[in-house]
């Protein structure tokens, strides 16, 4: 199914400098991109959390420190490893610990691709492990010193 | 090279070749396990009771499984707009532009401007362009495409999916309200005779005493076997003569 979107009747000319920023952004690692979500997350998500009209203002608050947790904890865990993971990817391209099945791949693409691959892995391995622990433990925290004695 | 390293270096080139496309289905697989480890977090929370344990689970598996679909639509159509720009020549770098409006006329009229950059992009070697300018306008093109998508991920995952996540949270909480205020059953107004397939629930209309069901439940009589096939209710026209209008234990006098 596609929407078939068809802008018609625009003719953008886009100038030197702008050019070469969209180019860069063609190669955006994915902690950038992960880093870009979560900071217009952390405030947008809560904040429509707090004005969720269908609940009452308790509830709303909790939603609202409770979504905030998350998800500064989420970005936080997921530009570290992302970052880290990059790191590793592009060492082990240099070094030729895995090498490209095809034979006219640059190297600087191939490492630009190992960095973002073994990203993605860590980042799955640490939304299993370590994502969930970090989770219960920062909520705990935060509600005891925001909303203590309160029934959860 | 190992099966582990062959498949890594797959992804990687798959990356390389497809940067905005890899991002998106990384972001969307990433968001999917974050789903499960959520609901297994609940699955396997030994202090939450066994129904409130089935609604959540329900009611986040729900409310994730919608967002994803947002998060997948709205990044892939943000995608291909990003694009579909750079392809029918919509949005172009100056220099680039200039550079194909000095091709034959033909080629870069409103008409054909899309099929020439299409050709452009793969290297087709009926179009005649300076070395390099296939390199930048798919460099060009690919940094559209991934500027967009993120913007759609951004707008599905922090301002769609919550309103999503919010109104199916609140719909599942508003339906268990209504079913756990449901009023205890009213007594039976015509309560359901013994019959040898079933067990005693009422006392007879005119001559016994009320007892109340929980002296039946821990009722010492001697009992049936429970009813497969549940209990039979009463006919139309009562016969009194037969034992079988009598309930457990029938009145010694009318043991046979």
């Amino acid at each position: 199914m596609s929407l078939l979107i068809r802008p018609t009747a625009i003719n953008l000319n886009v100038g030197a400098k702008a050019t070469d920023l969209i180019t860069r952004c063609g190669t955006m690692s994915s902690a950038t991109q992960r880093l870009a979500i979560g900071l217009t997350g952390l405030a947008l998500r809560p904040t429509i959390d707090y004005y969720n009209g269908q609940v009452d203002q308790e509830t709303r608050k909790y939603s609202a420190i409770k979504t905030a947790v998350k998800v500064a904890i989420t970005v936080f865990n997921g530009v570290l490893t992302r970052f880290a993971a990059e790191k590793i990817g592009i060492a082990i391209a240099k070094r030729r610990i895995i090498e490209p099945l095809s034979k006219t791949m640059k190297p600087e693409a191939f490492q630009q691709g190992m960095a973002t691959a073994i990203s993605f892995l860590a980042t799955v391995l640490t939304t299993f492990t370590l994502d969930i622990p970090l989770i219960n433990y920062g909520l705990n925290f935060v509600l005891d010193k925001l909303l203590p004695g309160q029934r959860r | 090279m190992g099966l582990i390293k062959r498949n890594i270096a797959r992804l990687a080139e798959c990356d390389a070749n497809k940067h905005a496309s890899f991002s998106k289905w990384t972001i969307l697989i990433i968001w999917a396990c974050s789903l499960v480890a959520e609901v297994g977090t609940f699955a396997f929370n030994k202090k939450l009771p066994r129904k409130e344990k089935e609604f959540i689970i329900r009611q986040e598996l729900c409310a994730g499984g919608v967002s994803l679909g947002i998060m997948y639509l709205l990044a892939d159509q943000f995608q291909k707009l990003g694009e579909r720009l750079v392809e029918r020549g919509q949005l172009l770098p100056k220099a680039l532009r200039a550079e194909l409006e000095a091709l034959k006329k033909p080629l870069f009229e409103a008409t054909q401007k899309h099929d020439t950059i299409l050709k452009i992009l793969k290297k087709d070697p009926q179009i005649n362009v300076s070395a390099g300018l296939a390199e930048k306008l798919m460099g060009f093109r690919n940094g559209a495409g991934l500027i967009a998508s993120l913007c759609g991920t951004i707008i599905a995952s922090n301002i769609a999916a919550p309103l999503v996540s919010n109104f199916i949270a609140s719909y599942f909480f508003n339906k268990k309200i209504k079913t756990n205020d449901k009023p205890n059953s009213a007594p039976d107004p015509f309560p359901t005779y013994f019959s040898y397939a079933g067990q005693f629930t009422a006392p007879l209309p005119h001559n016994r005493m009320a007892v109340p069901a929980s002296a039946l439940a821990n009722a010492t009589f001697p009992q049936r076997a429970p009813a497969p096939l549940g209990v039979i209710k009463r006919p139309a026209v009562t016969n009194y003569a037969t034992p079988h209008y009598y309930p457990q234990p029938y009145p010694t006098s009318m043991a046979r």
